[in-house]
C-alpha cells in the first residue's frame, strides 16, 4: 500500500471573532507546502488537494491547480493529485480543465493524478447554477470532454447537452500518455461501482472499515474486469481510502496532536452537507468553530450521528453508540464511519497495526488527513516525519514485492490499456 | 432488468432507465410494505427539507432524483424524463439502485428506520 496526504486546507475561525487574522490564510498555505515538501523527502507517494468553493473554515482549497503547481516546484517524486477537479462545466469548462491538467503534468515531469467529481454541497452547486439532478450527467460530459481534449489531435468538437465546442487542437497535451491516471470521488457504494465501470480509480471518501474495504476491492476489480467501458483511453485500477492521522512517540501525545481535528472535520462537513444546515449557512458570519466548541458532545452526536475518530475509546465504551445502526444516507454514513473506523492516530506501532489491516485487504493507497481542525503545523510535521521514518519504508517494500505482484496478476486479465501510478 | 442490461449494451440509456423505473413501480405495486416503508422515509423531516430545497437526490427506497422522475401521487405512476437523453452514468446508477432494491426485497431486508436518515446528496 502507498501513502499520501490529503488536504482540504481547513481554517477554523478564531473562537471569539467573525474573521480570521490577516496572516492566517497566508500561513495555512505556506505551512501546507512545507508539509508536502517534507512528505516528498520521506517517500510519501501522493498529495491530493480538494476543490471546494465557499466552504469557509471547512475547506479553503479552492484552486488546487495553483497549490499543486507550487508543490511541483518544491518536490521531486510525490505525485500531485486533484482530489478532485470539479468537472461539471459550470464550475470548470472542460477546455480549461484539459489545459490546466496538461500544463501541470508538463511542469511536474508527469506527476499528475486527474481526480474528478461533481461536488455535493448546496452552497457550491447553488452558487454556480448547477441543478442537483443534473450534476451527475454534467460531471460525465465534462470529464469525457476534458479527456478527449487531452488525447485528440485535433479535438473534433462536441455538441453536447452541456458543452458546445468547435474543432480545435487543444494544447498543451499532457506528458503522460494517453492522459494522466483518472479518478472519481465518492463515498456512496454506487460511485465506487461507477468508477469500476468507467475504468477510473476510486477516491473513496466513505471512511471504510477494513472489512468493508475488502468487499469493495473484490467487487471493484471484478466489475472493472468484466463490465468496464472506459471513460478515457486508459484505465486506472485503484482504490484510495482516507484516514485521520496523527503520530507521536506516545499515545497520549498522539491524541494531543490529533486534538479536535477529526471531530471538527466531521462537524464542519455535516454543517455544509446537511440539508438542514447547509442552505442556511450565514456566509461570512457563521463561526463554525465556535458552534463546534459550544455544542455539547451529545448534541454533536445527535446532529451527525457520529463521533470523531479520535474518540474511538469513548465510542467503544458507549453501548448506545455501538448499538446504533449505520445511517442509510450517504453523508451521514460517511460521518458515522469516520467516527467508528479506527484512525491512524497513535504511536508508530499503533498506526502500523491500523494501516496494515487495509494493506491486508489490498487497498492501493491510504491518504492521511493530517491537516484538520486546529492541529498545529509543528505537530503535523513531526507526525509526518515520525511515520515517514519508522513505518513507511516497510510498506513501500511490501508494496513493490507483494502488492504490485497481486495487481499484475489481475491486470493480466484486462483488455484495456492501463495508466496507473500504483 | 435484463432489458436494462440489453439497452445499456446498445447505448440506449433512456430505455435502460425506463426498464429500471418499470421494475421500481412494479415492486411498489406488488409489495405494499415497501411502499409503506418508502412513505415513512419521505415523511422524514430531513428528506422533506432536502426535497423542498432540491438538495437531496438519494434516500433509502427513494427513486434517485437524477434526470428521470416518478410521480407516485397518481393512480398510474410512470417515469418522466427531464431531458431528451439520459447519460450512461445516470443509467448505471439507476440500474445499481434498482438491483440493490430487488435484492433487499427478495431478502425481506428493506425496512429502514426513518430516524436514521440524517442527510443526503
Amino acid at each position: 500500500m502507498k501513502f499520501g496526504l490529503f488536504y482540504e486546507l481547513q481554517l477554523p475561525k478564531p473562537y471569539g471573532s467573525d474573521d480570521w487574522d490577516p496572516e492566517d490564510e497566508y500561513r495555512l498555505f505556506h505551512e501546507a507546502l512545507d508539509q508536502i515538501e517534507l512528505a516528498d523527502s520521506l517517500g510519501f507517494d501522493y498529495v491530493f488537494e480538494v476543490e471546494h468553493h465557499h466552504l469557509e473554515e471547512y475547506a479553503h482549497s479552492a484552486a488546487p491547480e495553483i497549490m499543486l503547481a507550487a508543490a511541483s516546484q518544491r518536490t521531486k517524486n510525490i505525485r500531485l493529485g486533484h482530489g478532485i477537479t470539479l468537472t461539471p462545466p459550470p464550475y470548470n469548462h472542460p477546455g480549461r480543465v484539459a489545459e490546466r491538467i496538461s500544463t501541470l503534468d508538463l511542469i511536474s515531469d508527469g506527476r499528475v493524478e486527474f481526480g474528478t467529481g461533481e461536488s455535493s454541497s448546496w452552497n457550491e452547486l447553488d452558487a454556480y447554477g448547477i441543478p442537483w439532478d443534473e450534476k451527475k450527467a454534467m460531471w460525465e460530459e465534462g470529464t469525457r470532454t476534458a479527456v478527449r481534449m487531452m488525447t485528440e489531435t485535433p479535438f473534433t468538437g462536441i455538441d453536447g447537452n452541456y458543452v458546445q465546442f468547435p474543432e480545435r487542437n487543444v494544447v498543451p497535451k499532457p506528458l503522460q500518455k494517453p492522459h494522466p491516471p483518472l479518478w472519481v470521488a465518492g463515498g456512496r457504494r454506487e460511485t465506487v461501482l461507477t468508477a469500476a465501470r468507467l475504468g477510473m480509480g476510486s477516491l473513496g471518501f466513505s471512511f471504510e472499515t477494513p472489512e468493508e474495504a475488502e468487499e469493495r476491492v473484490n467487487t471493484y476489480w471484478r466489475i472493472m474486469r468484466e463490465e468496464c467501458r472506459p471513460i478515457g483511453e486508459a484505465v486506472n485500477p485503484g482504490l484510495i481510502v482516507l484516514s485521520q492521522f496523527a503520530c507521536a512517540p506516545t499515545e497520549e501525545e498522539a491524541q494531543r496532536r490529533s486534538g479536535d481535528g477529526g471531530a471538527f472535520f466531521s462537524f464542519a462537513l455535516n454543517h455544509f452537507y446537511s440539508p438542514m444546515t447547509g442552505p442556511h449557512h450565514a456566509h461570512g458570519r457563521t463561526n463554525i468553530f465556535k458552534e463546534f466548541n459550544d455544542t455539547p458532545e451529545e448534541e454533536r452526536m445527535a446532529r451527525i450521528q457520529a463521533r470523531s475518530q479520535d474518540q474511538l475509546a469513548d465510542l467503544v465504551r458507549t453501548e448506545t453508540a455501538l448499538a446504533e445502526k449505520e445511517p442509510e444516507n450517504e453523508n451521514a454514513r460517511a460521518l458515522w464511519r469516520a467516527a467508528r473506523a479506527r484512525a491512524a492516530v497513535g504511536t508508530p506501532d499503533q498506526v502500523r497495526d491500523f494501516v496494515k489491516s487495509y494493506e491486508d485487504s489490498h487497498q492501493d493507497v491510504m491518504l492521511f488527513i493530517a491537516q484538520s481542525g486546529s492541529r498545529k503545523h509543528e505537530d503535523i510535521m513531526e507526525s509526518i516525519d515520525l511515520f515517514g521514518r519508522n513505518v513507511l519504508p516497510e510498506f513501500k517494500e511490501r508494496h513493490e514485492t507483494e502488492h504490485v505482484k497481486w495487481r499484475n496478476e489481475r491486470l493480466e486479465q484486462f483488455q484495456f490499456e492501463v495508466n496507473s501510478s500504483i | 432488468m435484463e432489458n436494462c442490461e440489453t439497452s445499456l449494451d446498445k447505448d440506449d440509456f433512456n430505455e435502460a432507465v425506463r426498464s429500471c423505473a418499470d421494475a421500481y413501480i412494479y415492486i411498489l405495486n406488488e409489495f405494499p410494505a415497501v411502499r409503506d416503508a418508502l412513505q415513512a422515509i419521505l415523511d422524514n423531516e430531513i428528506v422533506k427539507e432536502g426535497l423542498s430545497t432540491g438538495s437531496i437526490r438519494n434516500a433509502p427506497l427513494m427513486w434517485p432524483r437524477y434526470g428521470a422522475k416518478i410521480n407516485l401521487d397518481t393512480d398510474k405512476p410512470e417515469v418522466t424524463f427531464d431531458r431528451r437523453h439520459m447519460s450512461f452514468v445516470e443509467a448505471i446508477n439507476y440500474q445499481e439502485f434498482t438491483l440493490a432494491l430487488i435484492f433487499d426485497v427478495q431478502n425481506d431486508d428493506f425496512e429502514v428506520d426513518p430516524s436514521k436518515v440524517r442527510s443526503g446528496i
